[in-house]
This record gives C-alpha cells, structure tokens and sequence, in this order.
C-alpha cells in the first residue's frame, strides 16, 4: 500500500465538494440577526479629510451604525507590519483601520456602515458625503524619492521606509571585469486577483466574551495572534476560522482593516456582522504585489564566467506597510540574486517606498521572482554582449553537482540540487539545435521566433524559525501537526498550515497514509480554525508540505511507535521484535500472527490490558521547525513568435523541467506547475496596474487589467527530476512558487531573442501587443533591420 | 454590487412597452441584460423602471427570407449561431456571434440589445455596417427606419431615442459568399481592439465587383472603411493591392490614444486587421 | 485626462464670449448640466449628470469662471462630488477672431475619480469628446439664434 499511496496520481479529496459547488466559503456563511457591513473609500489618492456628512442616512431604513475614523480613534490599535528586516531603519508609520485625518491611497477607509442588508448598506455608503482637501499625490517610487514629492507620513522623510543591504564586496570583481552590464529593469505592479475576494464575518458571544471571525485569511493563528491586539482583547477569547478559501496568491496573508473592523463592530453591535470585498474593491484595496525599479550590475569575463551581480532595487510599499511588505523586497529578494549561479561577489541595495498607491504584500514568489528575474535577464543581457550563447553561459555558471550544499554571496545554503541535469533535460526535450535551425530559416523570411531560457532556482519552505528571527520576521516558521486515530481505526489529522487551493487535503492523507498504512478515505485533515489546532504558522512561501508535512511524517511516526509498544504487548514479544508493515504489527519473521493498527487502536482506548507505563489513548502531535529552508530548481523555456505587424506574442511551446525533490502526487505538482507558469506568464505578457498622475488607478476591473487566458497558452509541457532535500523528514521541496518566479523571466527572453535582428535589448512588461509594436516601428526607424 | 432601487415592469406588446416608456419615470428596457445589468450592479446606471420586454413574442422573430433575413431585437446570440440556413447565406454574422464574450453571455445577450447599447467597440457594429443592416424602431410617432451608417451616433450613443423601441433588425441577403470577421481582442475585456467585417463579390473574370469592409474596436466610433471600396472595385486582387485598400481603409477612422494603445497602434491595427480579413474573405 | 479642442463658431467673439459666460445658456448648452445658482462669492453651485445615455454619474459641487478677459478668455473651474466618485475640470477657454467669427478655444485637463475612474477607462476619453463635441454644436445654434 504504502508504494501505491506516495508518489501516486490521487484525485484530490477536496474537489468532491468544490467542484460540485458544495464548497463553503465565508461569504456562505448566514447568521440569525446578521448585519452587513460597508466601507466609504476615499476616491482621492491623497487628501485631508475636512468633515463626514452622514445626515442623509437619517431618511434610510436600516441603517445600523456608522463609525468613523474619529469615532475609532483610540479604541483600534495601529495595523501593524509584522516583518521588521534587521538594519534597514524601517518607519513603522502609523496605520489606522480607518483614516480619521488623511487619506494616503485609492480605497482608504474613512467610514465604516452597518445595515441590516446588503442592499441598504450599498445606499448607505453612497448617502455618505465625505469633504475632501486633495493634496498632491505620488503613485511612482522614484519620484516619491525626490526632494519636494509630495509626503505620505511624517514619519518618513522624503517617504523612504526602508533602506537595507546585504552581500560581500564587489569592487574589486568589477574592477577585473572584461565586460560590465548595465540595465535597468521595471517590474511592474501586479493584482492577484484570487478567484474568492475576501470576506469576513464575526459574532460576539456576550456570555462567554468570546469572539469568532470567520475569514479568508492563509494563516488564522498569525490573524488571530494580530487582531487580538489590535482589537484589545485577550487570544484566548478570539477564534479566527479559514474555511474554504478560494485562492490567495499571497493577498490573503496580510491582516486588513476590514476584518479588524467587522469583529470590533460585531462586539461594539453585540450581533454578528458580515463584510464581503466587491471585485471592484479587491483591484483597489486587496494587496498589491512586485513594483520594482531595479538597477543591476553583472561583472563578466570575456569567455563567460560571472564574477560579480549588485543590485539597487527600489521598491513601492504603497500608502501603508502591509503584514509581510517590508519582508518582500528584503529579505526574500536581496539574498537570492545571484540565482542559481556560483558567483563569489554579489551584493544588494533595497529601498522601500511609501507612495500613494495600495499597499504592497507577497504575491505568489514574494521577491523571488523578482531576484530571479534580474539575473535571468541580466544571464542573457550578457551572453549577447559576448556574443555566446545565453545555454553556455548558464552551463558555465550553474553550480555544479558536487558544490553542494553550496553557501551564496549572501549566507544561503542552497541545500542540494543537480541544475545541470534539468537544463540538459530540456534541452533534449526540445532539440535545441533543431529550433535553432528553425530560428535561422524563419529569421531568413523575416519571421520572428525566439527562445527563452530561466535555469532558477528559490528558497522556500519557509523556514527555520532561528532564521526567521534573523531577518525579523515576527513570528516563528515551525509548524504543528496533530494526528489522532480514533477507536475504530479512522484518523483526523490536524494541521497548522492553512491551506487554500494547494490540495493538502489529499497530500497530507497520502503522507499519513503512507505512514499509518491505513486507507486515504479514512483520513480527514483538518486545518484552518485556531479553535481545533494548538497553533500554527499559515500556508505561504512553498512551506506548506515541506514544513507542515514534515510535522506530520513526525507525528504519524510517534503514533505508529505508541501503538508498536501496545502492539508488543498483544503480541506477547519484546517491542524490538515488532514489524510495522502496510497498516500491521507482526513478531519478526512471521507473517502469520499480527495485529492490524485498527485493533491496536481499539485496545488503546479500551485501555483494559496496557502495559503498565503506557497511557490510554491514541494521538500523537509535533511541533517541526526545519533545520533550513528548501531550494527547488529547474530550468524552463519558452518559445514564442512574434507577429511583427500587431506586436502580438505568441507562444508555441513552454517547457518545464522542475526539481521539487520526491513527488507526492504529481498531479497536484502538476496543476501547481501550471498554474505558477500561468501567473508567470501573465505578468510577462498581460498583467500591470497602471496609475493616473493624481493616483487613480486605471486598470480597477477586469475590463482593463489583463489576467492570463486560456486561449492565449499552448499546452505546457511538465518534467521532473528529483533530487531529496536533506533538509526535511519527507526530502521535499516546495513547488506552489516555482512556476510564476520561472516563466516570466523565460518568456521575456524569449520575447528579447526573437527581436534580437531588430537590436531591441529589453523592453518593459507586461510584453503587450502596442509595446511590441512600438518598439519594432522605432528599430525600424533607427536602425533600417528588419 | 447590488443596484440602486428601480421598478421592474414587464410588457406583453410593443405598445405596452411604449406606454411603459412614456409613464416611468427614467424607464430604460431590458433585453438579455449582459451590458445594463453589470452597469447597474456598478451603480453606473440607474434607471428609475426596467421595462423587461423579453416576453414580447414580435420582437422574437427570426426569419431567413430569400433576400432579407429578419432578426427580432429579442433573438438571442445563440440562435444566430445555431441557424444553419443562415451559416450558408451570411456567414459574417455567427462568425462575429462566435466571437462574442463567453457561451453564457451569448446565452442571454441579445443582437437587438447589443444595437441599441452601440459599444463602440461591439463586434455586431461592423457587420451591421459592411451588410447594411437597417434597425426598425417603433415610437409614439409610428414606425422608424434607421440605416446602419447613420445608428452610431457616439461611444454607447445609438440613434434609438428614449421614447422608441427597437423591434427588429433587417440585413439584406443580397451578398456574395466572399465574407469573413476577423478580431483582434483586447487582451484584458475581450472585446475588439480592431473588429474587421468584410465582404468581397468578385466579377467571372476574378476582379472585385464590390467590396464593403467595416471596422469596430479601433476608432473612436464603428466606421465604414470606404476608402477599401475605393480602392478595390473593378481591380484584380493582389497582395500589394490589399495592403493599399486597407491603408487607405484605416485612414476613415477617427482614432485616439487610449491608455497603452495609443492612436498610431489603433490605426495600424485597423489596417493590419483590414488586409487580413480581405485576404481571409477573398480566400473563403 | 487632457481635454483640447476647437470649435469655430459663426458668431463675434464678444457674443462667443457672453454665451459661454451666460448661466442660462449653459444649462441649456452644456449636456447633463442641470442647474447653475449663483452664490454671493460669484461661482455657482452647480448640479449635474454626466454620461451617455444611461450611464451617468450625478455630481454636485463649484462651477467658477475665473481670470475674465471679456471677449478673450477666461478658465473654467468646476469641481463636483457625487456618489460614485468626484469629477474636476479646469479649462481655459479662449476666443479667437477668424474670418469666419470665433474660434474658440479649451484646453485643460479633467480629473476623475471613482468608480467611472476605475472601470470606465475604455470609453471615458470617447465620451468626453463626444460630450464636448454635443456642447459646442448646442452653442453653435445658440449662436446663429443671435447672429439670425
């Protein structure tokens, strides 16, 4: 059994009620006496708020309450940011759930109305008539930086929210160069757009004081352990529950005024009050990600050994500072951007910048896609400057197999890996010197075909919880698992990851399954409510199955090893002398006597005949912190063409080769791998917030803002090697991210290859068929190639 | 997402929904509801009475006759598409259908709701103005014909007045079998950055006859692309020469700068996607 | 969002002038402009619905003709506030003599906030025009009532 469950294509569990609609999701959630509440958003990116007007509500039926952000002051504590990277002079400015002074973005809330529906709460919130003094706004990261841009918090001169470097010294390898490349890279502002906007509901129970908030949230215990504070009220007294949640891609990490807002209305009400995020809502006030300017410096010889890579980045933190926002461009982009490549000097330079633009948080890879595609760009920025091909350039730079476990400029131990072998599986996988050819014949009739190469690897896995305090993350990174096997043999197993479309439901029963040799349908994993879970560290950063399902692999052990002792007992032979095999307990050597784990499970709480040191019962938990993080790798390709009269890319083939040690199920991996490629691909190719000069945002609906779509994706192309992570009792790696921090960067150079005889080095994202166009039409001009 | 309150009034006749019009105050009818309703929900419109005239048998009306074919302002997308005599003798149009939105909006939306909303950017504009549709509108004054050159009158500003109904759609059957509907889509709405309807009647000797060619999408507003005609009419086609038609053709849009699509793109698209659709037309 | 147009008009620029200034006529003239008070600090309190047929946004709010040059030009200030976001304008206008009458002239920007900011991106820069487009064919008629 246990080779058929681990490692085996199994239909996930989850998807027998999601699919069919019988998901439950908070939105589903209905209450006797439920009130729905609203928030009045600022339309202006910057003001002062002069005076609120809510006389007109006095003529609506149904209108429950107001508060505003003067009513709340002093009984709301500040949203705080709970990453603080060590060194980097963060300003943790003030962040109030509704502004009672000024307004600093798009959707900042003012106001918060609670209605007996939904359809009195909408006219309530228009009836409001808020006086505004508009001030300068500033949407762009450099020009917030400049002397006279206009200030977002006092706090914060020049709006500079963090300064923060890392790395070793790099002169001396820039001064030995050959070659030095220069680029400057944008990577635009993206909105996750998860399928479920957020959604919470909270009900205060007056007699026991205690308060519930249902929430689409990725961690609960991270919710409940901020909002208590926030809210005033003992953890012990707050419940946050996640159940179904529809997707999050890192936006439903952070905590958010509105959640705080419903509990503190639903005990303020003493009736349990529900507030649903709109779609419209979720463009302006759900987190952001990425928003990059970033200066790279690559330092090369002339026959392609790197030997240096500095950064500066200057990254949007929006108005205010999200949960994990300073964390992003830090932490989990700094360390990380010498890529996948063995070079002795690398250093960088962030700043964080407040402009007025909606705050910035992890979006699936959270500064690593961003690392990885400075230097994924910046490996073929070179190769073409010494005219080599950019494969040979990744060839000679990879670390190599017998490095490992290799420690980069920064202090990461990449943990293990064989980066040659993915790339040289691609490359077979695509006959490279075939296309190729193709390139040179279509190139002849002046067709554009390119080919795009990222050789990435990423840290995730997130991660020991010593690390974590390191680089200030303000929590810990272990996880919790509880497995108990009840009297008649079935296992609930509860788990502190939280998670929300990754199908752990299905791969955390496959482990304990594996490990308990008990049947999967006999296998309930519970997670996502801090009232049935001790505690927990949320689903996030790839960490879910490296971390999660290590604690797991450790608690199913411990309760096979108890039930071995009671199993000794029935058996009549010395502990040692027990084999433990596919669900059964059997004296050395014979097959023929045995006991099932059902029957051990059944005398354990029978607890008639124990051994006499042996306590009743059968339930066992862990509390796992990794000794590091993870690092998957790979290599991915895309191959695209460009039509040259409308600027559209398309794109003919996209190949992953991934390495995410020992697979679970790979259709999961699978389903992970395409959707992270999508949302790689999206950012490429379609996606990109835009802002007005007064702060508005322009791409506020799907109308605008362009997600990726099926009919502009070829088939993708899955692979895999495996090679086990040292690092964790289950040797896997984290694979929710690998996707979207590969595909983009492949796709760009792709893109940069296929124009190559035009001259055009880079252009910026998303590659959208006018800015494609645009800069043919100015090659054309300037150079006369076609 | 909820509207703002508004009165929800069905009609059983034409003139019902006439008198209707008349008597409420702000009314504004409902058709299939795939455009007004999102608006609504957006509070971007808020009518004071919906008049719901989905029920009105007249305006359900599909007829293929031997030289006009009769399209009730109720038909639904998907009837178009599933019309097989009309494959055969317009193509243009379930092509252009197939292309709109997604199988649930052309489940509910409807051809005559998509005239009177006149996006300039619908994908019906250009068949209706390459095949000459003409709108039958009835008001308190009677009966009214409207050519489809003179419908669109601005951006989501057809010639249907407050007080008039669109009953039905009529589109003669007089054309040659050379057609096709090209779209480009906007990557983000899906609706067409350059739509390009095109039909091509080509004379025994393989000269072009006559031939019309509409663009939606690119311009500022629907535009019949004349300067294709102009250009086309009693020549031999060739490659050079649709390259020249279509030239010329773009030029009689009216084309602004739009966020990432600027003026010079819009124009260029309507050009490349013109060439496309005549080659495409030519070749069918 | 710039707004840049011209309209020639066959009418002196002094009558040009007065119509553009005339409250009465404006409200007439000026699509979705729906009424126009005079206040004591001589601007307007002003009432409007803007859009196209029916998307419209109401708003409420400023109107002011400021920097007067009588028969020459003036800006145009406007700022209102409604329940799905807030619209400002500021124009200046001005009249040109040219053989056929006036030219007349604007140029400015509008700011637009909210819900049409947000989701009506597509269509917004078409509407202004057409809008504009309406307003000054409305003067022009108002004009040849004058001249005629």
């Amino acid at each position: 059994m246990s080779q058929a469950v681990l490692g085996a294509r199994v239909q996930r569990k989850e998807d027998a009620r999601l699919v069919r609609g019988r998901g439950r999701y908070t939105d589903d959630i209905r209450l006797p006496g439920m009130l729905y509440a609203g928030v009045v958003r600022s339309p202006y990116a910057h003001a002062r708020i002069r005076a609120i007007d809510t006389r007109a509500l006095e003529k609506l039926d149904g209108v429950v309450r107001v508060y505003t952000g003067q009513d709340l002051k002093g009984r709301l504590g500040s949203i705080p940011t709970a990453w603080i990277p060590p060194d980097s002079d963060l300003k943790t400015v003030e962040h109030p759930a509704l502004a009672y002074d000024k307004v600093r973005y798009v959707g900042d809330g003012v106001a918060l109305v609670v209605a007996t529906s939904r359809g009195v709460l909408e006219d309530a919130l228009e009836a409001i008539r808020v006086d505004y003094e508009p001030l300068p706004a500033v949407y762009d990261q450099l020009a917030a930086m400049k002397q006279g841009a206009p200030q977002l918090h006092q706090d914060a001169p020049q709006n500079v929210a963090l300064h923060w470097r890392a790395g070793t010294d790099t002169e001396d390898a820039f001064r030995r160069a050959d070659v030095v490349v220069r680029r400057t890279f944008r990577q635009q502002r993206l909105i996750p757009n998860p399928m479920e906007p957020r959604c919470a509901v909270a009900q205060y129970d007056e007699a026991t004081g205690e308060l519930t908030v249902w929430a689409t949230t990725q961690n609960p215990h991270i919710h409940r352990f901020l909002m208590a504070n926030i809210l005033g009220m003992p953890e012990h007294k707050l419940r946050v529950v996640a159940q179904d949640v529809g997707g999050g891609f890192g936006s439903k990490i952070a905590c958010y005024p509105d959640e705080v807002l419903v509990g503190y209305a639903a005990r303020d009400l003493r009736a349990p009050v529900k507030w649903t995020e709109t779609r419209s809502e979720h463009f302006l006030v759900t987190t952001h990600g990425r928003d990059h300017v970033d200066e790279v410096e690559l330092a090369g010889t002339k026959d392609g050994r790197i030997l240096a890579v500095r950064v500066r980045a200057y990254a949007n933190l929006g108005a205010y500072l999200s949960t994990a926002g300073p964390g992003v461009p830090t932490i989990l982009f700094g360390l990380i951007v010498n890529g996948a490549y063995d070079i002795e000097a690398a250093s960088s330079e962030v700043y964080g910048i407040f402009t007025n633009t909606t705050p910035v948080d992890a979006y699936r890879g959270a500064g690593r896609p961003e690392a990885t595609y400075l230097i994924e760009r910046m490996i073929d920025s070179y190769a073409r400057e010494i005219g080599m091909d950019p494969v040979e350039v990744r060839r000679r730079n990879l670390v190599k197999k017998d490095q490992f476990p290799y420690t980069n400029p920064f202090g990461l131990t990449y943990d293990s890996g064989d980066y040659h072998q993915t790339l040289d599986l691609a490359l077979k996988t695509l006959d490279y010197d075939a296309l190729r050819q193709e390139q040179a014949a279509l190139r002849q009739q002046g067709k554009y075909l390119g080919i795009g190469f990222s050789t990435y690897v990423e840290m995730c896995g997130l991660g020991p919880s010593q690390v974590a305090g390191a680089v200030g993350f303000q929590g810990g990174l272990w996880e919790s698992a509880l497995v108990r096997v009840h009297p008649t043999g079935k296992v609930t197993v509860f788990t502190g990851a939280s998670p929300h479309g990754q199908g752990e439901e299905t791969t955390f029963a496959q482990i304990v399954a594996d490990r308990l040799g008990v049947p999967l349908d006999d296998i309930e994993v519970v997670h996502g409510d801090t009232d049935r879970i001790s505690m927990g560290w949320g689903t996030y950063g790839s960490r879910t199955t490296a971390v999660g399902g290590g604690a797991l692999a450790l608690a199913a052990d411990r309760v096979v090893a108890k039930a071995k002792r009671l199993a000794a007992h029935m058996l009549e032979v010395p502990e040692a002398a027990v084999e433990f095999e596919q669900g059964r307990f059997y004296p050395e050597g014979d097959r023929r006597r045995g006991v099932s784990l059902q029957e051990v499970t059944l005398q354990a709480y029978l607890a008639w005949n124990l051994p006499s040191d042996l306590e009743p019962g059968l339930e066992a938990s862990a509390f796992y912190d990794p000794t590091n993080f993870t690092y998957p790798f790979g290599t991915h390709v895309a191959v695209v063409s460009v039509d040259a009269e409308t600027g559209e890319v398309r794109l003919l083939r996209y190949l992953a080769v991934d390495d995410c040690g020992p697979v679970i199920n790979p259709m999961i991996v699978e389903g992970q791998v395409h959707g992270g490629v999508v949302q790689g691909i999206g950012q490429a190719l379609f996606e990109g917030a835009r802002y007005d000069q007064d702060g508005q945002l322009l791409t506020a609906s799907f109308l605008d803002y362009a997600m990726p779509k099926a009919r502009s994706l070829p088939r993708l192309e899955t692979l895999h090697t495996v090679t086990p992570s040292p690092h964790n009792p289950l040797g896997v790696k984290g694979v929710g991210e690998t996707g979207t921090i590969a595909s983009t960067p492949a796709v760009v150079n792709a893109v940069m290859d296929a124009l190559s005889p035009l001259g055009i080095t880079d252009l910026p994202m998303p590659l959208s068929p006018p800015v494609v166009w645009e800069a043919i039409q100015a090659a054309r001009q300037s150079g006369g190639v076609s | 997402m909820i509207p703002s309150a508004f009165r929800y009034r069905r009609a059983q006749t034409v003139a019902e929904a006439l008198d209707l019009l008349r008597q409420e105050p702000e009314a504004k009818l409902l058709a299939g509801g795939q455009s007004l309703l999102p608006l609504m929900k957006l509070r971007l419109a808020r009518p004071g009475t919906l008049v719901d005239i989905s029920r009105i048998d007249e305006l359900r009306r599909f007829e293929v006759r031997p030289d006009r074919v009769v399209i009730g302002a109720m038909v639904r997308y998907h009837q178009v598409l599933a019309n097989a005599e009309l494959r055969a003798r317009l193509p243009l149009l379930p092509q252009a259908v197939a292309v709109i939105a997604d199988p649930q909006v052309r489940h509910r939306g409807t051809v005559g709701g998509s005239a009177a909303h006149a996006d300039p950017a619908s994908d019906l504009a250009a068949v209706f103005l390459a095949a000459d549709a003409e709108f039958v509108l009835q008001g308190p004054q009677g009966e009214r014909r409207v050519q489809a050159r003179d419908w669109f009158l601005g951006p989501m500003m057809s010639n249907l007045q407050p007080d008039e109904l669109l009953c039905r759609i009529e589109i003669p059957l007089a054309w040659p079998p050379h057609q096709a509907y090209l779209k480009f889509p906007h990557p983000a709405s899906g609706y067409a950055l350059a739509g390009v309807a095109a039909l091509v009647s080509r004379a025994p000797d393989g000269s072009v006859e006559d031939v019309k060619v509409a663009v939606t999408g690119a311009g500022q507003l629907p535009f019949a692309a004349q300067g294709v005609t102009a250009a086309l009419k009693g020549q031999t086609l060739s490659r050079q020469l649709m390259r020249e038609a279509a030239e010329r053709g773009a030029a009689d849009g009216t084309y602004a700068d739009d966020g990432p699509y600027s003026a010079a793109y819009r124009q260029n698209l309507a050009r490349v996607m013109i060439e496309r659709a005549l080659a495409k037309a030519s070749e069918s | 969002m710039e707004l840049k147009g011209h309209r020639v008009i066959e009418a002196s620029p002094d009558v040009c002038y007065r119509l553009l200034t005339d409250p009465d006529v404006l409200v007439r003239t000026m699509p979705g402009l729906k009424r126009m008070t005079a206040r004591e600090d001589g601007t307007y309190e002003a009432e409007m619905e803007m859009g196209v047929a029916a998307i419209r946004g109401r708003y409420s709010g400023t109107l002011a003709i400021q920097d007067r040059v009588e028969g020459t030009s003036y800006r145009l200030v406007m700022d209102g506030q409604g329940p799905g976001g807030f619209v400002n304008v500021n124009l200046s206008v001005r009249f040109d003599a040219v053989p056929e009458g006036c030219d007349v002239s604007y140029d400015g920007e509008a700011k637009v906030g909210g819900t049409v900011a947000g989701v009506g991106q597509r269509m917004i820069s078409g509407v202004a025009s057409f809008i504009m487009n309406q307003f000054f064919s409305n003067i022009a008629k108002e004009a040849k009532q004058h001249v005629g």
